[in-house]
């Protein structure tokens, strides 16, 4: 019977309940997806990085791509070297569009990866070097079957393959751009020499427990591959920097969201907790126990949060499939956690239960009498808003003036910054209205002494709350989609021309790239990986080997101007670095930093430092005259700047055709990395919207779920010659009093709130200096003061408003 | 007749901003089967002595024993056990529980008392049809009028078989021919189950229902 007093419960507030069960569902569903989204972006990024080399541990490559080796030698004697699988990749093209070619020895296609073949048989193979395996995506942009022919062509050298095997995008063809083709490694050395094997890239799989470094060291002793680069398989640093980028800004803003979420189910709580405090006093009033009220109020709300934690897991799967897809590829595989499914339930469970419960045992310590009347509230419950108001101040001051106050200091005055507008803001609203209330107006009299009357601005609270994490989430959209395209249309006239010689930068027309119609300049460069070690951390960054890069891309001038740096530059063992260093490490000009780029480790002097937004401190900048010094290495790309990137591109890979370079426009080459980072971006704007749907709904629940309280009020009004208009008009001016509180309040914090949220992404490794769009954060918060302030039209207040007999 | 109800030195000091001494020292003994009509004018202090002498409130100071229990020092789940079994109150309005039929309401405390509905179900319809109400048994409290409402609330209280049965104004919101039903019924409880009730009233007519009449003058007893 007392289970069904709670069924009760429930179904006498339809609207409130199903809230409450979409607060918590939709809680635990981001919940779940954002302590899953970080490993799965870090499990892609892992199986991205390692799509060409598999399982191997050290991989040997020819320093130029066109250097050849012929045989693999001595390196299966090494101790620890389980495997040797030597390959031949290169670039070649076919119907005008590049691809790249993996040869492997016969019966080694799949001893890095699995090819999971979707059609046709991939043991062909070995019976024919002319037999190949392509992506499904392949077969689909070329319109190949199996069977099906492929003309591929490199230099002066075109050749007919035929189509044995169609595979799913996975493993080798992960990324598939450009598109890979897998075959005899004989079969691709006959577009450059003959029907012989040759290698430029040879991996090993070394056996569980061997050393990587020493397998490493051994091979650069050994005189046939001291001219190679051996190195490192997964450069795991990197992709860990490469995920944390890419998945903090939706972590951030998915968490904020969830815990939006969590703090509706408690204002919803609060929303009724007046009338549940009459049903209590009802319930003592006939003789309930403490234990059967409690049991009561408990049952209710395990019904409404087990409702809310099973939806929510439901709902947690598909959630995190479509971040997964919007954000990475939905050719990704992942599985769920069941740990972390129920921890994201529990989390949403116990919040819920907690929510409801703590105010209810409240209640049971006080009298009939008390329960029946609310009390003023104690001077501790005053002063609360007040002493947490001073303690976000003092936490505000010292995050911006003491030295090393932001990071987590910065988190927690996120937090802190809104919890204290939260509290405090009913104090704005009611004085306010006390201003107001002296006006003639009836309506904006009625409106402001109705607002001056009630005890609790729960819904002023969820609108505040709710409106500050929107504004903040639609500005992130859309400062990180300017930055975006800012960096699209930086790159959008480039094209990077590798698979050059270490030699082209001695020629001064480089071999004649220079000289290409349309070209408007030319800069030979190295673009590689490499790691920064600082204070024991090493820190993956893009290597920018030429002075001259800093006329090509726009960077800001930090400390010298851009001719000074350049200067600085030509000094051997100089580079420039980002102002993130500086910030996030204490690096400065002068400071010395070691720099390991393919095994190779130098130290270099941080001469200057520059500033790019996007890149943002994920590159260092040094002269090529630096890089033949420090690490024996020469150009291996050739950046253009032309009108029409796509064309030069192809103009460059007609024109150069037998010298086989890999000429591609910088959008296409990045294609990958640039969608997944407009789609991270997007997906923010995604969770903006979920949250102004979520405060809307709540908001609306909550209005609707207590119109009674204010029966009273209106039917003496309306007997007091009040017209329906005139009150209509009141609880519109009300809702607007309420918006306007919220808007002005929820902008000036929000200034506040983005400085600290800058501030905790340093906990992310990540760095950017302030932006604010108070343009984007005005147009939300009017939207939704608009919307809230038409509740009263929307949800039809007028047509109740009828004279009722008192009861 | 025996004491059920001894209460000595009450007061009770309300803080709202300034302190207000609303009942100064109220001593008062009421024995079983009494109908006692306490009476003043308003905010003299006799619906805060209702409350403080049923339980629903503290006194300030003061003592009040009721059906045996010192009801400052019984335990709440004495004082609940009592409240189901031996007192009730009823309010002006506002007595029931919204989301809950009548049915559902007059029965709230055999429910909570854990009866089987077996045991109680024949003898809440024979109290609804004495009331006048075994029609409206299945109605939601907004579905019923202010009388059928107040009829509701003492079909509750009796419900249970109570001593003793405190009343606030129980007519205070009711027309005058309701008003009259109701203090019959309230008046028939008394003389024919022996039901022992104290209520708060205003109205002299009604105050000539009970067999005493205690009147309370600037929080004394006159």
């Amino acid at each position: 019977m007392i289970f069904k007093l709670a069924l009760k419960n429930i179904s006498s507030k339809p609207l409130r309940a199903v809230a409450t069960v979409l607060v918590i569902a939709i809680a635990v569903a981001l919940v779940f997806s954002m302590l899953s989204f970080s490993d799965a972006v870090y499990d892609y990024l892992f199986q991205v990085e390692t799509a060409g080399a598999g399982i191997s541990d050290v991989t040997l490559k020819t320093n130029s791509t066109s250097d050849r080796i012929t045989g693999v030698s001595g390196l299966d004697g090494i101790e620890g070297v389980d495997k040797v699988v030597p390959t031949l990749n290169m670039y070649a093209l076919s119907n005008g569009q590049y691809l790249s070619l993996r040869g492997f020895d016969k019966g080694d296609y799949e001893t890095l990866a699995d090819i999971d073949v979707v059609e046709g048989d991939i043991s062909l193979l070995d019976q024919n070097i002319d037999n190949v395996v392509v992506s499904e995506s392949m077969a689909e942009e070329f319109d190949l079957k199996v069977g099906s022919s492929l003309q591929i062509e490199s230099g002066e050298k075109k050749l007919t393959f035929y189509v044995v095997a169609i595979a799913k995008n996975n493993g080798y063809f992960l990324t598939d751009s450009p598109h890979v083709v897998v075959c005899n490694v004989k079969g691709v050395s006959r577009l450059i020499y003959g029907e012989f094997a040759v290698y430029n890239e040879i991996y090993l799989v070394l056996e569980e427990g061997a050393s990587t470094s020493s397998v490493i060291t051994e091979v650069k002793s050994m005189s046939d591959y001291k001219d190679m680069t051996v190195s490192e398989s997964k450069d795991v640093k990197y992709v860990e920097n490469q995920s944390t980028s890419m998945s903090a800004p939706v972590v951030i803003a998915g968490l904020g969201v969830a815990v939006i979420a969590i703090a509706f189910v408690v204002l919803i709580s609060l929303t009724s907790l007046s009338e549940r405090r009459k049903y209590v006093a009802k319930l003592m009033g006939v003789g309930g126990t403490k234990s059967q009220i409690l049991f009561i109020f408990l049952a209710e709300v395990l019904i409404l949060a087990f409702a809310g934690a099973v939806i929510g897991s439901v709902l947690a799967s598909g959630v995190f499939a479509a971040l997964l897809a919007a954000t990475l590829s939905s050719m990704i595989a992942f599985s769920i956690s069941a740990l972390k499914l129920f921890g994201a339930a529990v989390i949403g469970f116990v919040t819920a239960v907690v929510a409801v419960l703590v105010p209810i045992a409240t209640t049971l310590n006080r009298t009939v009498r008390a329960n029946e009347n609310e009390k003023k509230k104690s001077v501790l419950w005053t002063a609360l808003p007040i002493a947490l108001l001073l303690v976000a101040v003092v936490s505000v001051i010292i995050e911006f003036t003491a030295k090393g106050g932001k990071g987590s200091l910065s988190l927690v005055n996120v937090v802190l910054v809104l919890v204290a507008l939260v509290v405090n803001v009913p104090f704005v609203l009611r004085g306010v209205a006390k201003l107001l209330s002296k006006f003639r107006n009836p309506a904006v009299q009625l409106g402001s002494k109705t607002t001056l009357r009630e005890r609790r601005h729960t819904r002023l609270q969820i609108l505040t709350a709710g409106m500050t994490v929107t504004m903040l989430l639609f500005m992130a959209w859309s400062v990180t989609t300017d930055i975006f395209t800012g960096y699209l249309t930086e790159f959008e006239d480039k094209v990077l021309v590798t698979n050059v010689h270490s030699t082209i930068a001695d020629s001064p027309t480089l071999e004649g790239i220079a000289d290409v119609d349309g070209v408007k300049s030319a800069v030979p460069l190295i673009w590689r990986q490499g790691k920064m070690v600082e204070a024991g951390k090493g820190k993956t960054v893009n290597i920018i080997g030429s002075e001259k890069a800093l006329d090509l891309i726009d960077f800001a001038f930090v400390s010298d101007d851009k001719e000074t740096m350049k200067q600085i530059l030509l000094t051997p063992g100089n580079i420039v670095i980002d102002k993130a260093y500086q910030e996030l490490y204490g690096i400065n000009v002068g400071d010395k930093v070691t720099v390991e780029i393919d095994g190779k480790s130098a130290t270099l002097t941080v001469a200057g430092i520059t500033r790019h937004k996007l890149f943002n401190g994920n590159y260092i900048i040094a002269s090529l005259d630096t890089f033949e010094a420090e690490y024996g290495m020469g150009a291996d790309t050739v950046l253009v700047v032309s009108d029409d990137a796509t064309l030069m591109a192809e103009k460059i890979r007609s024109e150069f055709v037998k010298k086989n370079y890999y000429a591609v426009d910088a959008l296409t080459l990045y294609k990958w990395d640039a969608e997944s980072l407009g789609n991270v971006f997007d997906l923010v704007g995604t969770l903006a919207i979920v949250m102004v749907v979520l405060v809307y709904m709540v908001l609306i629940a909550s209005a609707v779920a207590s119109r009674p309280n204010g029966e009273k009020c209106r039917t003496a009004m309306l007997s007091a010659g009040m017209s329906r208009k005139t009150l209509l008009s009141s609880e519109c001016f009300e809702y607007a009093l309420n918006s306007l509180v919220s808007f002005v309040t929820s902008f000036a914090v929000s200034v506040l709130m983005t400085a600290s949220l800058i501030g905790a992404l340093r906990l992310f490794g990540l760095y950017f200096e302030f932006m604010y769009s108070a343009d984007v954060v005005a147009y939300v918060g009017v939207a939704l003061s608009v919307g809230y302030t038409l509740i009263p039209l929307l949800a039809g207040f007028k047509k109740k408003y009828t004279l009722k007999r008192q009861k | 007749m025996e004491i059920l109800l001894k209460a000595q030195g009450i007061t009770k000091t309300f803080d709202t901003g300034a302190k207000t001494e609303v009942l100064k020292g109220v001593d008062l003994t009421v024995e079983d089967g009494e109908f006692v009509a306490i009476v003043g004018e308003s905010g003299s202090g006799k619906s805060t002595l209702l409350y403080i002498l049923a339980g629903i409130d503290t006194p300030t100071s003061g003592e009040v024993v009721l059906a045996g229990q010192n009801l400052a020092t019984v335990s709440d789940d004495d004082m609940a056990s009592l409240r189901r079994h031996d007192v009730a109150f009823v309010y002006q309005y506002d007595n029931l529980v919204p989301h809950l039929n009548a049915y559902e309401n007059i029965t709230l405390p055999l429910v909570l008392d854990k009866q089987k509905e077996s045991e109680f179900k024949e003898r809440v319809v024979a109290l609804a049809t004495e009331l006048g109400i075994a029609d409206r048994l299945k109605n939601y409290p907004n579905e019923l009028s202010g009388g059928e409402q107040q009829r509701v609330a003492i079909a509750r209280a009796l419900a249970i078989n109570p001593k003793v049965i405190f009343l606030d104004e129980p007519t205070g919101s009711l027309d005058r021919e309701r008003g009259r039903q109701v203090m019959e019924i309230l008046k028939e409880v008394n003389e024919k189950r022996g039901v022992t009730l104290i209520m708060v009233t205003h109205s002299l007519t009604h105050a000539g229902y009970a067999s005493r009449r205690i009147e309370i003058e600037d929080g004394r007893i006159k």
